[in-house]
């Protein structure tokens, strides 16, 4: 171990850089052997000094910050460049390199480590006078009209001279802002050797006092610049803002005046030099240094070089501003071009998007006429295309399954010239033409009668409606439809729904005459229970009271006589209601002998002739000769006869006269030939009103309020005449006039038509 | 024997009197209950006009209905006979015009029908007639009836 440490400490003792440790408030707890060596002191003269008191005045503020801030952060490294004061009073320039291991256990100490520089700066410092000599000569060559680059060749010159000056140029070329340029620079003198105070001021456009900056005065400039700010400069800076050379420097020292930096200056090399660049004066700028040695020319280009370029930076910046400003300038402008650029590329989007419309709804409307020109030629319809004047302009080929035209054979012909339309429906068509072309009306579905090319008759159906040419009618478009077959079709529709119709009609007649045959024959139950109820409650009432009641023989008799009549009456009733019911259901036997009609009407009138004779009434018959034979049932034809001459002596006043006629009833057609015979029983009695004529057929259809004025009929008479009469082939009917009488006839078909 | 003939006959009088007066009574009683008779038949009015008649009803008769209501404001009976089936209103018409007047709806009225169906008596109840007869009916009974009714 000891040869170890013998080892290394011999290492560190002869190492070429020299050793210091330092506690955490700057003491010095070790200096290497080496130390005395450089800067002549003995460790022991070292130890337990604060390294601080060795240190150059001027290099304390910045090693001092530097410490400070080095022992907050562990394993902190730094170097930096100083100047420390020899044993024998001179200042050694040294290079440290700082590190701070306070933390490390085994170390618990900051350790400098350091080497003499400053053979190598006065090395400098003779290179640095001769590069002006070769940067003067350089200057004299370089043409005036290069500024640029002759005052970049001065700093890059003034680099290799001077690391302060290297510093500045670095600093203020970069720096933009001209309060920090003047700042930086017044550090950076501040900082040499030579030049320990430094103030720079700023002029304005108007000269007037700008931006200040200063290192090294503390507070004497303030009292300073609070004159300079009222415009009193110091002598020095009013004398060099009156030279009137280039680049003027005052040295002061001698007439300072009342300068309150007088103090600081004049025991100083001091200098005030004016900032300027071709001919522009940025400001004034004021170095001193410790010493009274007399600035040498050497120092004055110096300084007159660090105040160029201070000057240039300034320019510079003024020039980087207004450059600035200009690229603003260009920048907006740029982007107005900008913006306009995108407004005409959208514009342009625009034109083209609007120029793929127009090619699309071109390509759609080809499409669309080539879909219409296919739907107009396998359109199912004829679709004729007729100009104003008349002619066709277009047809489809369906006018061929119509008309039997070609297409080719109607288009460019006019359209009355081709006679398709019949001649009576010509007008109404021309002015349905000329409505649809005014716009006043047009035609809907029109039937027509058109004409074939074969000359056949062709029904269609047609529609007009206007062809717009820029919004006015131009022509007209006419679709046509064959409707022949539909037509017929339609007229066989009609012809067979007519037939249903009247069918339908038929069995509603039918029906509403089975309803009426109902209700007839509920009211004929209803009737005959009437009739037949009213002589039996007679006989029923007269043969109880003849039973019940003494009376003398007069009133038997006429009761009894009553009880006769009525039962007579009740006969009649039963026999009449059995007569029809036959006939109407069918359950008659009927004969079909041939007849002799006067014998009919003889037996007739004897029959009746007793009750005539009790009215005291007249019969007379009157026969045309020759009546031909009828066919038929004798006593049916009797009981005819019978029946109408009782009605007639029943009706007829007492004294009148009942006349019955026979004759041939001829038919228009056939004169020769009689067809019927028509026998007349007239009476003279009160008549028949002709609102009652027509019911006087029906069953209880009689005539008169009471009973009184009737005769003793049952209301069934006429009715079974009807029947009679009917079923032979004849009919019955009646004349009559009301006060003046009546006349029944009826007719039997003769018996030679009859064969 | 003269005395006593004279008696006997003033016995005779006296109750030939009373006879007299209590037939009298009898006949003017009746005439307070006149009855009339209303049928387009004359032989039914002739023999319901007999019996009545017989036993001292006072009667009335009409041969239609607006002779019968003519012939009930002329003088208002206390029964009424009413056939159905006549002309000039029928019997339903009068029945109804009667019954619903506040001067004759006190009238009982027997509605005749020849017809005898169910309808009829529907109808004649619709009417508010009092009671219903069919044709052909029995005198004595009728009789019955209207001394029932009328006491």
């Amino acid at each position: 171990m000891n040869q170890r440490e013998e080892y290394f400490k011999s290492l560190i003792e002869n190492a070429p850089d020299m050793i210091v440790t330092l506690d955490v408030n700057a003491t010095i707890q070790y200096v290497s052997p080496s130390t005395e060596r450089v800067l002549g002191y003995s460790p022991d003269m070292l130890l337990g000094k604060n390294v601080f008191d060795i240190v150059h005045p001027n290099d304390v503020t910045r090693a001092t910050n530097t410490f400070s801030e080095g022992i907050q952060t562990p394993a902190y490294t730094t170097s930096m460049e100083l100047r420390v004061k020899h044993s024998d009073g001179s200042w050694r320039h040294v290079e440290l390199l700082a590190n701070n291991l306070l933390h490390e256990p085994s170390v618990e100490s900051v350790v400098i480590n350091y080497r003499d520089i400053t053979e190598k700066k006065h090395a400098e410092d003779e290179i640095r006078v001769k590069h002006e000599d070769i940067e003067v000569h350089a200057h004299q060559l370089e043409a005036a009209n290069d500024e640029l680059r002759h005052t970049q060749q001065q700093l890059l010159n003034a680099y290799e001279q001077l690391h302060a000056v290297r510093k500045i140029d670095q600093l203020i070329v970069r720096e933009k802002n001209p309060k920090k340029l003047i700042q930086t620079a017044c550090n950076i003198i501040s900082e040499t050797r030579r030049y320990e105070c430094s103030w720079i001021v700023l002029l304005d456009d108007a000269r007037a006092f700008g931006s200040v900056a200063h290192a090294g005065f503390g507070q004497d400039f303030l009292t300073l610049q609070d004159r300079i700010r009222t415009g009193a400069w110091p002598a020095c800076a009013q004398r060099v803002l009156q030279e009137k050379t280039p680049i003027a420097i005052a040295i002061v020292a001698s007439d300072c005046g009342d300068c309150p930096l007088t103090e600081k200056c004049s025991q100083r090399s001091a200098f005030s030099i004016r900032l300027q660049h071709s001919e522009q004066i940025f400001g004034i700028a004021c170095f001193s240094g410790p010493g009274n040695s007399t600035p040498d020319e050497e120092e004055r280009a110096l300084v007159e070089e660090m105040a160029g370029d201070i000057a240039f930076a300034l320019y510079n910046i003024k020039l980087e501003e207004a450059r600035h400003n200009t690229e603003e300038e260009i920048r907006a402008q740029h982007e107005d071009i900008l913006v306009h650029t995108y407004q005409l590329e959208a514009a342009n989007d625009e034109l083209k998007h609007t120029q793929n419309q127009l090619i699309e709804a071109n390509q759609k409307l080809r499409e669309s006429e080539e879909k219409y020109r296919a739907l107009f030629e396998s359109a199912n319809d004829e679709i004729i295309h007729v100009n104003k004047s008349g002619t066709i302009i277009d047809a489809n080929k369906k006018v061929t399954d119509i008309f039997g035209y070609t297409p080719q054979e109607v288009i460019g012909k006019n359209f009355v010239d081709l006679d398709l339309i019949n001649p009576n429906q010509m007008p109404a068509m021309e002015k349905a033409f000329s409505n649809t072309l005014q716009g006043t009306g047009g035609w809907g579905l029109t039937e027509l009668e058109s004409k074939h090319k074969d000359g056949s008759t062709v029904y269609i159906e047609a529609s007009i409606s206007p062809l717009h040419k820029e919004g006015k009618p131009d022509g007209i478009m006419a679709v046509i439809r064959d409707v022949t077959e539909r037509k017929q079709m339609q007229e066989k529709v009609t012809e067979y729904s007519g037939q249903l119709e009247q069918r339908l009609e038929e069995l509603q007649k039918a029906y509403e005459k089975l309803q009426e045959l109902d209700k007839l024959k509920d009211n004929f139950l209803s009737t005959v229970s009437h009739e037949l109820r009213t002589p039996l409650t007679s006989i029923k009432s007269f043969a109880e009271i003849l039973l019940t009641y003494d009376n003398d023989r007069e009133t038997e008799k006429e009761f009894l006589t009553i009880i006769n009549d009525e039962s007579d009456r009740l006969t009649r009733l039963i026999n009449d209601f059995l007569d029809i019911s036959k006939i109407e259901s069918g359950h008659i036997q009927w004969e079909n002998v041939e007849l002799e009609i006067p014998k009919i009407i003889e037996t007739s009138v004897n029959a009746t002739q007793s009750l005539a004779t009790k009215m005291n009434l007249q019969i007379d018959v009157s026969l045309q000769p020759n009546l031909a034979h009828v066919f038929g049932d004798e006593d049916k034809i009797v009981q005819v006869m019978t029946n109408l001459i009782s009605n007639a002596i029943n009706f007829t006043s007492e004294g009148g006269i009942i006349r019955i006629f026979a004759e041939p009833l001829r038919s228009e057609v056939s004169i020769a030939k009689p067809e019927f015979v028509k026998i007349d029983v007239v009476d003279t009695g009160k008549g028949i009103a002709p609102e009652d004529q027509e019911y006087i057929f029906e069953k209880f259809s009689q005539v008169g309020d009471t009973l009184k004025d009737k005769p003793p009929g049952t209301g069934l008479g006429l009715a079974i005449c009807k029947e009679i009469v009917e079923h032979h082939g004849g009919s019955i009917w009646v004349e009559s006039e009301v006060g003046k009488g009546s006349t029944f006839s009826f007719t039997l078909p003769s018996a030679e038509m009859a064969d | 024997m003269m005395a006593c003939q004279l008696d006997t006959f003033l016995l005779l009088v006296l109750y030939m009197g009373e006879l007299a007066k209590s037939r009298i009574c009898r006949v003017i009683e009746m005439s307070r209950k006149r009855v009339l008779i209303t049928d387009n038949d004359p032989n039914l009015v002739k023999s319901l006009t007999f019996v009545l008649n017989k036993e001292g009803y006072e009667t009335d008769t009409a041969e239609n209905g607006e002779e019968a209501i003519a012939k009930v404001r002329q003088s208002k009976p206390s029964l009424m006979f009413l056939d159905i089936m006549m002309p000039k209103k029928n019997g339903y018409e009068v029945c109804q015009e009667l019954k619903s007047s506040p001067d004759f709806s006190d009238i009982y009225i027997i509605m005749l029908t020849a017809k005898g169906q169910e309808e009829d008596r529907v109808k004649a109840l619709e009417s508010k007639s009092d009671e219903f007869i069919t044709k052909p009916f029995s005198p004595a009974e009728i009789v019955r009836r209207v001394h029932q009714i009328l006491g």
